[in-house]
């Protein structure tokens, strides 16, 4: 399809006739500002196409211009296979239509839109303008205004067009209509059956399962109450069974005289019963008797014992309490006899104690004579020592000759060496080799002929006397010879003047000097050691040692006033002797003194200890006396001991008596009593009682299962039971049925779409050829996957990389949108299909080296489809290359007149 | 003088058929009540007075009064006949059950309920009937023994009527329920004893026999639909009995195993030669198996289900027929389409003996070609 041309009149904005004309084979491009009425063409171009002439609403009036309310025309040439047409439609009032055919022939009306929409491949819409689905092929290759990156999904019609035209490429890999139509079919019947989402039954099937299982509980409730009524027929014959069992039965007329047989022996038991009372009664009285007999003697007896035993007691007692006051004088003797020994033991700790103050006193009293010798050698010592601290330190104060100023002395004499070092190094030097007998005969104007091998360096000039010879004056040449000379001068004055200062002729007396103040330092030290070993000055130095030896002394006063013999002391090795021995008597005498404190102690404590325990027998035995002198009173009080054994034999012979009296009535009795013989009463009269309680209850019960029989018999529930059967078994028969057709068609399903999915994906073969070499004009390596929709799925970009295409760039976005339908409409024109590209302002996004690459695409592709680039952007699309056109005025013609 | 009488037996008044349409139920259960109708004629025609029926008048003991008296109305129109009714298992005498129901109902002159196992003698034609009616759905006793011991007149004809099986289908006879000693006539000195129970006609021996029902009630049924003329010359002459149909339904089963085409038309045209006519009043139950390619199956479902089902009373198809494309099949999806993809896949799951869902494949696989040939096919 190719159009050549499209124009309105009283559209919209335009209210003169105008549009485009000669649209070119290839690219066409409109670049106009907004506002010119582009889309506005583009909107009539499809009114005129897709949408009734008779078609009236909200969209057609939109079409009205509001200044002059005409009706809206358009007209459209456009050419089929080279062939041409023009269409021309009237909106609103006088709507008309009229298509032109190649031969000149004239349709009009709902004639020419069918041949129109037959021709280009879409349907009407039942009412209202031109939808995307109703367009279809149309609505996928004219891309609107803003739409460009939006994904395509194209409508069903759309689809089946572009489907068919894949079937004639690639074969009849959908099966045609049929294949179309066929999963639809599939589907619909298996959702009539199971829901979409799960696959649960539903309507007719979901009711057939239901019914079964509602018809299975009712024909359960029928078999319940079938059963029910087999049961309750044979409970009727049991109860007819029974009934007639106890009705022609005598027990009744057993229970009847049993029980009048029980009532007689009652009445007689219970006369015999009060015979036997009245015995027993006067039995238990004459046991009474006999038992206070017997307990009268027993209380003798018990008595009788008692004392004896109690005599024993006080025996028994009184032997324990002599014994313990033996023990007890026993006790008394031992502790007098303890005490006196304690108390020697102590008169010998006191004399011992006594010995050993006095060896004490002796062994201090040798102690400090010895002290006060050795002290008194001490001061002595001290004295001297301190004496000769003074003379010392005296020598040294008075010494100059320190080691500072020896060796300053030292640096002098460095100092004159080296002066004369310098003089040397540049005096003359003037060597004597005389001969033994000339050397007196040789003297100097000054100074004094140096020794033979010697040099002799001249500074000043001098006279070299030659005796008989004459004189050799020398006069040396040396530059500041007088400096130099000072300078030894000065250093020889400071010299002699350290010597002095130190008392010292020269260097070596010098030295000397520091040696002996060094000897005096020593000896200085070593009397200050000696001082201070014996009279150490942390102790107080000397005055310390003259104190400790007063105390000494003084001591010694003391002790010599308390009758210490000063002069008569032993040695102090035999005054330590003395009181150790004194130590250890005392130390004996003590721990002897202890042991019989302790023995003492001991002694005492048994006897407190035994006389506590004696205070218990005596009072037992004080107690066992006064009891046993009570008894024997009160047995004094009680009969004799035969005269209670004679009452007690007679009581014993009158209870025996009437036991016997008793036994008689007894055995009249027969082990029989009356509460046996009652219960045996009352047993027989409940069992008739029960008896005729049952015969009424099967009666009763015979009566309710006849009634219930009668009831159910006549209720027809076996017929209803095989009808409600044959019911369930036709409904489980349905509802197999459908479970099966349920299950078939889920397989048939499920395969089906499968296999659809598979021939999809290679059916969008084509397109995806058709579009890579243009999508890797854009991006090289690139390549695309097309959904069922014939949009892009993904976009491989390489290196790994497939994004969604929702994640693209809007600009690479409208690219592809562009370059995919630009694809369907090659491979349409190639099936000889209708078939060309409106694009509406669709590159806005691009960016400018992309826009032109789309450019180059575009004019590749309208070699083989004609396109109509529509753009706003004038100066950019000046370069986009096709035929450019532009909106024009024209004359009104008849085919463009509105009323 | 001669003793003539018809012998009959589960009549299953009320029997509920399961697997037939409503209508049809109506149809077969009408049926059984007509065959009285026809019992009371062939009495009429042959001068017949009485008919014995031997058990099992009714299917279930428990019926609604409409179903009870509906047999009896019957017979009622049938006075000169007397119908002789026996309690079988399917309706035991029990209190208050169905002859309870009837004798409280009033029963017509004609019609005699044995429910108590005791001679009954009718002078004029010196018959003496011994019954043995069941009082219980089974029961371990012969309950004709008693027979040896009962005392009729001299002279009488003693015909022996009960209702049970004279072979239990166990291992030990003597637990089989309502076990019936089939030497009873020699040992009662029976002329005759008339069994009801076994639905089709069988003769167990000379002075045995088994009418089967009056109206066949299923596939199963050999040689059903009869009724029993029965003839003695004299009390200990050997009877002669004449099978007299009565029946109008005739029910059949047939196992066909299908391979083309043919053997659908040979199928059609053999079941539509059912005889005796109408085919109306004709029952099948068919067994069909075999493999078919998926054409032929619908020619099979087009012709025999669509088709001669509609002839028939009833046409109750077990169907085993094993779809399988042919290549002709196959080529109808067209070349290379996607249906054509589902189609091989089908049809490789229903050949393939390991799938267990191989059946359903190959009826999907049907299904499959169904829908594609009503939506047009490639003949669109």
């Amino acid at each position: 399809m190719k159009i050549r041309a499209i124009r309105v009149n009283q559209w919209r904005k335009f209210t003169k006739p105008a549009g485009i004309e000669g649209l070119g084979d290839g690219l066409n491009v409109l670049s106009a500002p907004n506002e010119a009425g582009k889309s506005t063409l583009v909107g009539a171009l499809q009114l005129a196409l897709f949408t009734r002439h008779s078609t009236t609403g909200r969209d057609v009036d939109a079409l009205l211009n509001h200044a002059a309310p005409n009706s809206p025309v358009v007209e459209v040439e456009f050419e089929i296979d080279g062939q041409p047409y023009t269409l021309r439609k009237r909106f609103k009032r006088g709507s008309q239509v009229k298509l032109v055919k190649p031969d000149g022939a004239e349709l009009q009306g709902e004639g020419a839109e069918a041949f129109v929409a037959e021709l280009l491949g879409f349907t009407f819409p039942g009412r209202g303008t031109g939808t995307a689905d109703t367009m279809g092929l149309w609505s996928l290759l004219w891309l609107n205004q803003g739409d460009g990156a939006d994904p395509i999904s194209a409508p069903d019609g759309a689809q089946r067009t572009v489907m068919g035209a894949l079937e004639d490429t690639v074969g009849n890999l959908l099966g045609g209509e049929q294949g179309r139509r066929l999963p639809l079919k599939i589907r619909g019947d298996l959702q009539q059956l199971v829901t979409e989402s799960k696959g649960q039954p539903k309507d007719r099937y979901k009711k057939a399962i239901e019914r079964v299982g509602k018809l299975d509980g009712e024909l359960g409730e029928l078999k319940a109450a079938f059963a029910r009524t087999e049961s309750d027929l044979q409970a009727y014959e049991d109860v007819c069974a029974a009934l007639n069992e106890k009705e022609g039965s005598s027990t009744e007329a057993e229970l009847k005289r049993d029980i009048q047989a029980a009532n007689d022996r009652v009445e007689e038991l219970l006369t015999l019963e009060a015979e036997i009372g009245a015995a027993e009664s006067d039995a238990e009285r004459l046991e009474q008797q006999r038992r206070d007999a017997l307990q009268a003697k027993l209380a003798r007896e018990q008595l009788a014992a008692a004392i004896d035993a109690l005599v024993k007691d006080v025996e028994a007692a009184e032997k324990t309490v002599a014994n313990a006051r033996e023990e007890e004088a026993r006790l008394e003797s031992l502790w007098q006899d303890a005490r006196a020994a304690q108390r020697r033991a102590d008169r010998a700790r006191a004399e011992a104690d006594s010995a050993l103050r006095q060896a004490t006193n002796r062994l201090t009293g040798a102690q400090r004579s010895g002290e006060l010798a050795t002290l008194s050698r001490a001061v002595a010592d001290a004295e001297s020592a301190t004496a000769a601290i003074v003379v010392l330190e005296a020598r040294v104060n008075a010494s100059k000759a320190t080691p500072e100023a020896v060796a300053a002395l030292d640096d002098l004499m460095d100092e004159v060496r080296a002066a004369q070092a310098a003089m040397t190094a540049v005096a003359t030097l003037v060597e004597f080799a005389l001969e033994d007998a000339a050397s007196t005969r040789v003297t100097l104007s000054q100074g004094v002929m140096p020794p033979p091998g010697e040099t002799l360096a001249l500074m000043d000039p001098t006279e070299v006397r030659i005796e008989g010879i004459g004189v050799i004056g020398i006069r040396p040449q040396v530059a500041d010879a007088a400096v130099m000379q000072e300078n030894l001068q000065r250093a020889e004055q400071a010299l002699s003047a350290a010597l002095a200062a130190i008392d010292a002729a020269d260097i070596p007396a010098a030295r000397q000097l520091l040696r002996n103040r060094e000897a005096a330092e020593r000896d200085l030290t070593e009397a200050r050691a000696s001082l201070e070993r014996i009279a150490p000055e942390n102790d107080g130095g000397l005055a310390g040692v003259r104190e400790r030896r007063e105390r000494a002394r003084a001591e010694l006063e003391q002790l010599e006033a308390a009758g210490l013999n000063l002069a008569a002391l032993p040695t102090l090795e035999a005054a330590r002797a003395a009181r150790e021995e004194a130590a250890n008597a005392a130390e004996a005498a003590a721990h002897e003194a202890g042991q019989a404190t302790q023995a003492a102690t001991q002694c005492r404590a048994a006897l407190d200890e035994h006389r506590d325990t004696l205070r218990a027998p005596e009072s037992a035995l004080s107690a066992g006396a006064a009891q046993l002198a009570a008894r024997q009173e009160a047995l004094g009080n009680m009969p004799a001991e035969h005269t209670l054994q004679e009452r007690l034999a007679a009581a014993s012979d009158a209870v025996e008596q009437q036991k016997a009296v008793i036994r008689a009535l007894r055995q009249k009795a027969g082990g029989d009593s009356v509460e046996l013989s009652r219960a045996r009463l009352v047993r027989l009269q409940q069992s008739l009682e029960s008896y005729r309680h049952g015969i009424n209850d099967l009666q009763s019960r015979k009566m309710s299962l006849k009634t219930t029989l009668m009831r159910d018999g006549a209720a027809g529930i076996g017929e209803k039971t095989a009808a409600k059967a044959r019911e369930l078994e036709l409904a489980v028969a349905e509802r197999d049925r459908l479970d099966r057709e349920a299950r078939i068609l889920g397989t048939l399903n499920a395969v089906l779409t499968d296999a659809e999915r598979e021939a999809r994906d290679r059916f969008l073969g084509p397109i995806t050829e058709k579009v890579r070499p243009y999508l890797q004009a854009l991006f090289p390596e690139a390549d695309i996957q097309l959904a069922d929709s014939l949009g892009v799925e993904s976009v491989y970009r390489g290196a790994g990389e497939t994004p969604d295409f929702a994640a693209l760039s809007m600009g690479t976005r409208e690219q592809i949108n562009i370059l995919t339908r630009i694809a369907i409409a090659e491979m349409m024109a190639e099936q000889g299909r209708p078939a060309m590209v409106i694009i509406d302002d669709g590159l806005v996004h691009s960016d400018d080296q992309r826009l032109q690459r789309m450019f180059d695409i575009l004019n590749l592709a309208a070699e083989r489809v004609q396109i109509l680039l529509l753009s706003c952007h004038a100066k950019t699309f000046e370069r986009a290359g096709g035929r450019l056109l532009s909106i024009e005025a024209f004359e009104e013609t008849e085919g463009l007149r509105s009323h | 003088m001669a003793l003539t009488f018809i012998h009959t037996s589960d009549w299953q008044i009320g029997k509920v058929f399961g697997f037939v349409d409503e209508q049809t139920l109506g149809l077969l259960q009408r049926a059984r009540l007509d065959a009285i109708d026809r019992i009371g004629s062939l009495a009429g025609e042959r001068g017949v007075r009485h008919v014995l029926v031997a058990g099992d008048v009714y299917d279930t003991q428990d019926v609604t009064q409409r179903l009870l008296l509906q047999p009896i109305e019957r017979m009622r129109a049938f006075g000169d006949v007397i119908w002789h009714l026996l309690p079988g298992n399917h309706d035991p005498d029990q209190p208050f059950g169905i002859w309870d129901r009837l004798a409280r109902t009033g029963l017509p002159g004609n019609i005699v309920i044995h429910a108590d196992a005791g001679p009954y003698l009718h002078e004029a034609d010196r018959l003496a009937i011994l019954p043995a009616p069941l009082k219980h759905f089974r029961s371990l006793e012969d309950l004709t023994a008693w027979m040896n011991d009962a005392a009729t007149p001299e002279g009488y004809y003693r015909i022996g009527l009960a209702h049970g099986s004279i072979r239990s289908f166990g291992s030990d006879e003597s637990q089989a329920a309502n076990f019936i000693d089939p030497g009873r006539p020699q040992l009662a000195a029976l002329g005759y004893l008339a069994l009801g129970d076994w639905h089709g006609t069988q003769k167990i021996s000379e002075r045995v026999w088994y009418s089967g029902t009056h109206e066949t009630d299923a596939y199963d049924v050999l040689d059903g639909g009869n009724a029993l003329i029965v003839t003695l010359d004299r009390p200990d002459a050997i009877p002669t009995v004449e099978k007299v149909p009565t029946g109008s339904y005739h029910w059949h089963r047939e196992e066909v195993t299908l391979s083309g085409r043919s053997d659908i038309d040979a199928l059609a045209q053999r079941l539509r030669a059912l005889a005796p006519a109408p085919l109306s009043n004709h029952l099948v139950r068919l067994g069909v198996s075999g493999t078919l390619s998926l054409e032929d199956s619908q020619y099979f479902d087009s012709l025999v289900h669509g088709s001669v089902d509609a002839a028939l009373a009833q046409l109750r198809i077990d169907n085993r027929i094993l779809p399988m494309p042919s290549e002709e099949d196959l080529a109808q999806f067209g070349p290379g389409g996607y249906i054509r993809l589902a189609a091989d896949r089908l049809m490789a799951m229903a050949r393939d003996a390991e799938n267990d869902e191989r059946e359903l494949a190959a009826l999907a696989l049907q299904r499959l070609y169904v829908e594609y040939r009503a939506l047009g096919g490639t003949d669109a």
